[in-house]
């Protein structure tokens, strides 16, 4: 049984998930299965072609190469079919601390979603933790069971259909830890109390909205929480490129320098290359100025932040109970 | 659980109940007191409580048991999340005074209270003599009092170290001796780098071992770490973070082994394990006095050497599944490519700076033997959460670090 996401193979196999990388924007889960043809733009991608190959080799296809790379939690998060919107690695690796979370660790999940943290859950309590994860919508809680299936997690999780907020939790005094992503997570906290190991056991809610924050709040106060502290992270990501930079050409006999009227017309992303040809060519041709000196440039890896990046996904809130 | 109990000879975590900023890790002994600030404190009536136990210290300095729930609901009034607000309309502080002269009690007052009462009952006298405390809002009320609670509260509570409350710990406290690998970077090392029980790690640390802890705290009790240091012998602390968690000694041992980069190097040049210099062998001092310090340290040597030698035997088959790489005084670049290279095909790794210009450098030069390169950092605040009162805390960590991660690949092209 492939086990994809709880431990390490060397090579391809029938059954296992993987991902067919192209560019860090192009990133396919595949399950492997003899007979299947998975296309990609540069070419088909046979399974059978790649049984039997190792986990990292880039492929030849026929208008390019991929790269195969093992299923982690983290490429499954960010290539998973969304059936709801789902948590992202800096949430989740975030909850994963506050939680304390380690193999053998007794988890409660409540709503599955789409199983991004649940995998991500798995991968840290295996082997011998268990997950036991509620979805109110029926078909929601069908398609992850069937999903942990799949992937070789159903020894660790157990997927549920249940409505929290009505049925509570099933267990008593069980979890060393529970997370709730829920629209009122503030009605459940009554159950989770009971349901969490008196001494220690830790909650985290995650909530969108700051009135959910409030309520939260109020209701673990209430129930004798300690330690109720909230959170948010957001991810700032860089681009990276690297790009020549000339110095500007001062000139006292010119008010405007001939040496720097081409390196503007240039002065645009698309033609780095070109302005540093030019500039190459010109530096035999230069006329002296008062700076008589070669035309300098500095080449730079320049750190920016992209145009677009997430600003919110919720606010994190946790804390221990201790009876 | 056996192991929620405190034992002696444990590490603990130790803390004033109503300031956890003041958390300390300590070694807990029979007839050794503590100190907290300026008040010692005898800890013998910890041993056999649970883990999370919240004592009150008395004239004594012994620590006895309280219920951490009967205090909740003692007049004492911290702040209720669902405070009536009713009266902040009609109150404000425009005749409030701030001259230090509205509490009517003296210092040498207090002094005498604190040495006859209880906390909670010093707090009401000092309410009591407060001239402006009826002015005040009940927001404004709340705040005296819990910060009147913080200072003259004798409750501590103990708790068991895990790698969560010994990094908030240790960033709050001097974060340059954990080159500021802020809790959120760690996490981000921890779930990218897909740490999980029965693997394998390279991890490269600093002084006080917190992100070797981190991963033998994700390992449970199968897996392999290999902390790799770059000064010629490991100092001192560099395993202070895994003996708190207070794991059984076999574990670790089976788990977790130190080595120099250099012998890394030397068998990254030749195809055999080498033949390491053996360290063991020190010189016998004739001081009789000296003999027990210098055999100790021979056995360290020994235990050392002997790790040294099953983690080169590990790194030799080149199969590692993750890399974890603090970057310190030396440019990462040549570190991480040579230990890139005993990472299996297909596994990542996670280089952390404080800077972002030695993870830009290594950029392009990874690009080669990598894909799925993100360099990142993470924006992180805190929130106070009362009702009328919620908004992010005052102040705020600015700088989570610079993470650099990506995904070893073999770049050479196969055919289908």
């Amino acid at each position: 049984m492939a086990q994809s996401f709880i431990s390490y193979k060397r090579l391809v196999g029938v059954g296992d998930t993987l991902f067919v990388y192209l560019s860090p924007t192009n990133i396919y889960p595949i399950r492997v299965t003899t007979g299947s043809t998975f296309q990609t733009k540069y070419g088909a991608l046979r399974h059978d072609q790649i049984i039997g190959k190792p986990y990292g080799c880039a492929l030849q296809c026929a208008k390019g190469f991929v790269h195969l790379l093992h299923s982690t939690p983290e490429l499954w998060t960010l290539s998973l079919p969304h059936r709801t919107q789902i948590l992202y690695t800096t949430d989740i690796s975030f909850i994963c601390t506050q939680l304390d979370l380690r193999p053998g660790s007794v988890v409660c999940e409540a709503g599955t979603g789409s199983g991004s943290l649940s995998h991500a859950i798995a991968r840290t309590i295996a082997p011998n933790g268990r997950l036991v994860t509620y979805d109110f919508h029926e078909e929601r809680a069908a398609t992850a069971r069937q999903e942990f299936a799949d992937h070789g997690l159903s020894d660790i999780i157990t997927a549920e259909h249940r409505d929290v907020c009505c049925d509570g939790f099933a267990y008593t005094e069980y979890f060393d830890a529970l997370f709730l992503d829920l629209p009122h997570p503030w009605l459940t906290i009554s159950s989770a109390n009971r349901a969490l190991k008196p001494n220690g056991g830790r909650i985290c809610c995650f909530s969108p909205c700051v009135e959910q924050v409030q309520k939260t709040c109020a209701a673990l106060n209430d129930h004798h929480f300690l330690d109720i502290d909230t959170y948010e992270c957001v991810l700032r990501p860089y681009d990276l490129k690297t790009q020549s930079m000339p110095s500007y050409q001062f000139s006292s006999t010119k008010s405007y320098s001939e040496e720097n009227s081409e390196a503007n017309e240039a002065m645009d992303e698309k033609s780095d290359e070109s302005l540093a040809k030019k500039l190459r060519t010109e530096e035999d041709s230069s006329e002296k100025n008062d700076n008589s000196s070669d035309v300098k440039s500095n080449e730079y890896v320049l750190t920016y932040s992209p145009n677009q990046s997430t600003g919110h996904t919720g606010f994190l809130t946790v804390a221990v109970k201790y009876q | 659980m056996a192991e929620d109990v405190i034992r002696e000879g444990y590490y603990v975590i130790i803390r004033r109940t109503h300031e956890r900023e003041s958390s300390r890790l300590i070694k807990a002994e029979m007839d050794k007191p503590v100190f907290l600030g300026k008040q010692k404190i005898h800890l013998n009536n910890i041993f056999g409580q649970r883990f999370g136990t919240t004592f009150e210290w008395n004239r004594n300095r012994d620590l006895d048991v309280v219920n951490v729930q009967q205090l909740a609901n003692t007049s004492l009034d911290l702040p209720q999340l669902s405070a009536p607000s009713g009266d902040n309309k009609d109150k404000d502080n425009r005749f409030i005074i701030d001259d230090g002269k509205s509490q009517k009690l003296s210092k040498d007052d207090i002094e005498v209270l604190k040495s006859e009462l209880s906390s909670s009952e010093v707090i009401e006298n000092l309410v009591k003599n407060c001239s402006t405390f009826e002015q005040k809002t009940s927001f404004a009320q709340q705040k005296y009092l819990k910060k009147k609670q913080k200072k003259y509260s004798n409750l501590v509570t103990i708790l068991r170290p895990n790698v969560r409350l010994l990094a908030e710990m240790y960033f709050s406290r001097g974060p340059q001796k954990i080159d500021y690998l802020r809790i959120d970077s760690l996490s981000q090392m921890l779930s990218l780098c897909n740490v999980m029980s029965g693997r394998r790690y390279i991890v490269l640390d600093t002084n006080l071992g917190i992100l070797t802890a981190a991963v033998v705290e994700r390992l449970g009790s199968s897996g392999t770490v290999i902390q790799v240091y770059t000064d010629p012998g490991p100092v001192s602390t560099y395993r202070q973070s895994v003996d708190a968690l207070n794991l059984p000694k076999e574990t670790i041992a089976n788990m977790l082994f130190g080595l120099q980069i250099n012998e890394i190097y030397r068998l990254s040049q030749s195809n055999s394990l080498p033949e390491m210099s053996d360290q063991s062998c020190g010189q016998q001092s004739g001081d009789k006095s000296e003999k027990t310090v210098e055999s100790e340290k021979l056995i360290r040597r020994a235990i050392r050497h002997k790790e040294a030698l099953k983690a080169l035997e590990i790194l030799a088959q080149k199969d590692m599944d993750g890399l974890l790489l603090l970057s310190k005084t030396y440019d990462p670049l040549n570190i991480v490519l040579l230990l890139l290279d005993f990472l299996a095909d297909s596994r990542p790794f996670a280089i952390f700076s404080p800077y972002m210009e030695p993870l830009s450098h290594c950029y392009s030069e990874l690009k080669k033997k990598a894909v799925f390169l993100r360099l990142t950092e993470t924006w992180l605040r805190k929130y106070q959460v009362l009702s009328d009162r919620s908004r992010p805390d005052m102040s705020m960590s600015p700088s989570s670090g610079y993470l650099l991660t990506g995904i070893k690949v073999n770049n050479n092209i196969i055919q289908c």
